[in-house]
């Protein structure tokens, strides 16, 4: 774990402590450069200070955990006329099938890293990327190219942005998912082009629907080949004169990543959308072009920006402090890292789906929407919901069915209702559900102590214990009346149990069961959707 | 610009919260569903709307096809729908051949199409283009609430039952953003609630929401209006929709199992006025045809059950479907059997409420404005037509500014 990486080389003594980074900074810190972080992990980075806290996320290497990329190759096109329309359909379900599986675990094993691995700063910055330069596999099919896609943005997450640009246009993937493969001389597709410019460089207004056309005609050419790789295929390129952006020439693909990358718009394109990343606030235009420079001034290199980022003052202000909407990965995550309690990945995966979040499959170019955007009346509910499932507190069956329950609250409003409906849930969220029952059926059930953890807290009386389940829940401070409508919740359940106030800890199993209700409580509020 | 959205948004979620008491008023009357009725109840026609959005830019060649027009069957070959399959409305123009129901509501005149529809110098992004069809603001989020959000602000400025506007799907289409009134936005009417089996905890989540709490974060503050929503509505939505019955044939696809949550809401009259669903798969950049034949087929599917649900309960004759699209797509097809970005497309209406026919004007497929059919009618009249004629509010009040007049629906 990373905390080994942290504590190994404390400075000797008490050396001089950061003023300005005490224990909300550093959780701050854990919570936008990773996931959240175990109270001991806060504590070791205040001794550390921000400089060399932020100095070691930042250089902590990718760890080594292999996954291995099957190629599913088609059977040549000879053969596969010669079969009969039966064996052919038999063939085309067996390939998806295929696919989906090696997909399915792909994700499992990226959110198990997510979940545990020593370099949260990189994973927080392959899920950037993963929403940044958008692929679907809605589109693309292929698992292997979208797993490679997300092991180049893994070798990259930290490194620079040319070499990201310049690989995604060249990357199968995206090549596919924006019908550049479709690309060719004389019968341009401006798919990748539009977008390119739009989304991963310039953003709107700062190129003309004639330099669409221009830079699709350079982008003319390159393409997928049949084993799933980037190929150039010469015959397809267009290699006339073209004008893009005020520059003339028989530009290709190679010119059009030069080109954009010479506009000022695109340092500060990428600034913004990395600011926003971290910060969740939007940036003002001052503080864009100052980041600008940063990725000008370190020609593309990532870590400079970032090492600038996370020791600003701003970065730690008021404004930034808990104003992230979580996003469901975040949410699901943050529990995990929060509570040193992996879940199964699969769980996380799907219940991600159904909170909007279905990791692979973005709505659309432009990738996920931040912020406020994520919670509905009813994700809101949901995430709740999930995490009672996380902590053991609510049933799967019930998270998605109708029950009995359900059936006599409604009835309480006076009118005669049939009996509940069984039927599982259909269309996606069937798929969830189907996903989450698997794990759940297969024996996974929450082993958290919550009695245990506020013993090693010395937490005993209702106020230690509701201050102790508060911040090890939450990413951020919680509100004043929470913490009050917190006390007289505990204050009335341990009265029910007959216990005195600083005995609670002594109720056993039954007080037990009362703090995992009060830990699916706090994760259902509107604060814990906050970091 | 996309960089001011989110300042914009935060300075008119700070301003609208200046009026922190009357909004908190506001919201808890609408949690007990005790709310003030709309202000002007005698001008309200009482119609109910059924928002459809197909995302991605629907090419509405392939939908109302001008199959008689040689400048179509010249620009498309592999997506051309011939003369022997078009589902014939007249000598020009004809249905998809998958759109047999919305053929029969053509024939009961029930379905008006509105020709050419756009907005003044067309955006190709979609994203932009999304922003302005939601927000009937050129200057897309930058304008503050969506459309419906503000017609809602116009007609229920003292508030409604929050299930007022319900989104049927994973997320908030911008058309429904509201700082005073946020939809209801529901994916699974099943999972619609928050789950525990102990009173004390429910009690407590319930009162989690949004009380005057003036030291919390503008992010804290919707989220908790959000809860209080969500909580007072979640037992009302899933009643009416689990004592729906009807006998119409929803399809088991999202896009359908979402019709038959707006049938159920409307058929039960919940207070529910507005519904939105989305039907993606539209950006048909490659092979077009295929993947277009399928979403048609889709999205007839899904009006047929819901027209006949609607019928059964009685809505049919208070309900007004909308579908829309970003934007249309080019006339020439590009190298790849697919279609890219265009402008103008078809907007279609539907109901018993409706003046069925021909609306606007089509554009033409010779004196194409950069490759694209030039827009001849501006949506924003379609809008003021709806919001006039189903609720009675000012179209201009609502859009900001003046349309021509569209005689969408039956005096």
């Amino acid at each position: 774990m990373i905390l080994t990486i942290l504590l190994t080389c404390l400075p000797a003594g008490d050396g001089p402590l950061d003023k300005s980074f005490q224990a909300r900074e550093a959780e701050h810190l854990w919570n936008r450069a990773g996931f959240g972080a175990l109270p001991e992990q806060i504590e070791a980075s205040v001794t550390l200070g921000r400089e060399e806290t932020v100095r070691r996320l930042l250089s902590i290497p990718a760890d080594e955990q292999p996954f291995f990329v099957e190629r599913f190759l088609d059977v040549p096109r000879e053969q596969y006329k010669e079969r009969s329309e039966a064996e052919r359909n038999r063939m085309n379900n067996a390939a998806r099938e295929r696919e989906r599986k090696q997909l399915q675990d792909y994700t499992g094993w990226w959110v198990e890293r997510m979940q545990t691995a020593d370099s949260p700063l990189r994973e927080r910055m392959v899920l950037f990327w993963h929403g940044y330069f958008t692929s679907s596999v809605e589109e693309v099919r292929r698992a292997n190219m979208l797993i490679r896609q997300n092991q180049f943005f893994r070798e990259n997450a930290l490194g620079n942005f040319r070499t990201i640009l310049k690989g995604m246009l060249r990357d199968p993937a995206l090549l596919t998912y924006l019908d550049n493969d479709a690309n060719r001389k004389g019968r341009p597709n401006e798919n990748l082009a539009r977008e390119l410019m739009e989304l991963f460089t310039l953003g709107l207004g700062n190129y003309t629907e004639k330099d669409v056309k221009e830079v699709a005609r350079a982008l003319t050419g390159r393409t997928v080949d049949g084993q799933g790789d980037y190929a150039f295929d010469k015959g397809a390129h267009d290699d006339g004169a073209k004008e893009i952006l005020g520059q003339k020439g028989k530009f290709n693909g190679d010119d059009v990543a030069r080109i954009l990358l010479e506009q000022p718009a695109c340092s500060r394109h990428v600034a913004r959308r990395l600011l926003r990343w971290f910060e969740s606030v939007e940036p003002a235009e001052a503080r864009v072009e100052a980041y600008a420079q940063v990725l000008r001034d370190g020609d593309w290199e990532l870590q400079p920006f970032l090492a600038r980022l996370l020791n600003d003052p701003s970065f730690y202000s008021e404004d930034v402090v808990g104003a992230r909407v979580l996003s469901p990965i975040e949410y699901m995550v943050g529990i995990s890292r929060r509570m040193g309690q992996r879940v199964p990945s699969p769980l996380v995966a799907s219940a991600s789906s159904m909170l909007g979040m279905r990791l692979f499959s973005p709505p659309n170019v432009k990738g996920w929407e931040e912020g406020t955007a994520w919670i509905t009346t009813s994700t809101l509910m949901q995430r709740g919901n999930i995490a009672g499932m996380l902590l053991g507190a609510v049933r799967v069956d019930d998270v998605f069915v109708t029950s009995d329950a359900d059936m006599q609250e409604m009835a309480e409003g006076g009118a005669a209702m049939a009996p509940a409906k069984k039927d599982p849930p259909k269309g996606a969220a069937g798929a969830a559900f189907t996903a989450m029952k698997r794990v759940v059926d297969a024996g996974w059930s929450p082993t958290l102590n919550f009695s245990a953890r506020m013993a090693r807290q010395e937490a005993k009386t209702d106020a230690q214990i509701v201050d102790a389940m508060l911040s090890d829940l939450l990413a951020c401070e919680a509100p004043q009346d929470t913490r009050e409508r917190m006390l007289s919740y505990l204050a009335g359940e341990r009265v029910m149990l007959e216990l005195r106030d600083g005995e609670f800890l002594k109720g056993g199993a039954p007080a037990e069961r009362v703090l995992r209700r009060m830990a699916h409580l706090i994760l259902s509020l509107p604060e814990a959707q906050l970091g | 610009m996309q960089h001011h959205f989110s300042i914009d948004r935060r300075g008119l979620l700070i301003a609208s919260f200046g009026a922190l008491g009357s909004l908190v008023l506001s919201r808890a009357a609408r949690a007990q569903g005790t709310e003030a009725p709309p202000t002007h109840p005698s001008r309200d026609p009482g119609l109910n709307l059924v928002l459809v959005q197909l995302s991605g830019g629907n090419d509405g060649l392939s939908m109302v096809v001008p199959w008689a027009d040689d400048a179509y069957n010249k620009a498309r070959t592999s997506t051309r729908i011939g003369a022997g399959e078009v589902l014939k409305l007249d000598d020009y123009r004809g249905l998809h051949p998958e759109l047999k129901g919305l053929r029969s509501a053509w024939d009961a005149g029930a379905l008006a199409i509105v020709e050419g529809c756009s907005y003044p110098k067309p955006n190709r992004s979609h994203f932009q283009s999304y922003e302005i069809w939601h927000t009937a603001s050129m200057r897309g989020r930058d304008a503050g609430d969506g459309w419906i959000g503000r017609l809602c602000a116009e007609t229920w400025p003292t508030g409604a039952v929050p299930e007022l506007v319900v989104h049927v799907g994973a997320n908030e289409p911008y058309s429904l953003h509201s700082t005073r009134h946020p939809a209801v936005i529901l994916q699974n009417p099943n999972a619609y609630k928050w789950i525990s089996d102990e009173a004390p905890d429910r009690s407590l989540y319930r009162d989690s929401g949004g009380k005057e709490r003036p030291a919390d974060s503008d992010a804290l503050r919707r989220l908790r209006g959000i809860l209080d929503d969500a909580t007072a509505s979640s037992l009302r939505v899933r009643k009416a929709v689990l004592e729906h019955s009807t006998k119409a044939g929803y399809a088991e696809d999202d896009f359908s199992q979402s019709l038959r949550v707006a049938g159920a809401l409307l058929g039960k009259r919940t207070g529910t006025r507005v519904v939105s669903v989305e039907l993606g798969g539209f950006d048909t950049h490659t092979n077009q045809r295929t993947a277009h034949d399928a979403r048609m087929r889709i999205l007839d599917a899904g009006l047929k059950a819901l027209r006949q649900d609607l019928a059964e309960s009685g809505a049919d004759k208070h309900t007004v479907v909308l579908v829309f699209s970003e934007f249309g797509r080019r006339v020439q097809e590009n190298g790849s059997r697919g279609t890219d970005h265009g402008v103008a497309a078809p907007m279609l209406v539907l109901g018993a409420p409706v003046s069925g026919g021909l609306h606007g004007k089509h554009p033409s497929l010779t004196q194409l404005s950069d490759g694209d059919l030039a827009m001849t009618t501006d949506f924003r009249s379609v809008y003021a037509a709806l919001a006039e004629g189903c609720f009675g509010a000012s179209g201009s009040r609502v859009l900001g500014a003046q349309y021509p007049q569209l005689g969408l629906l039956k005096a």
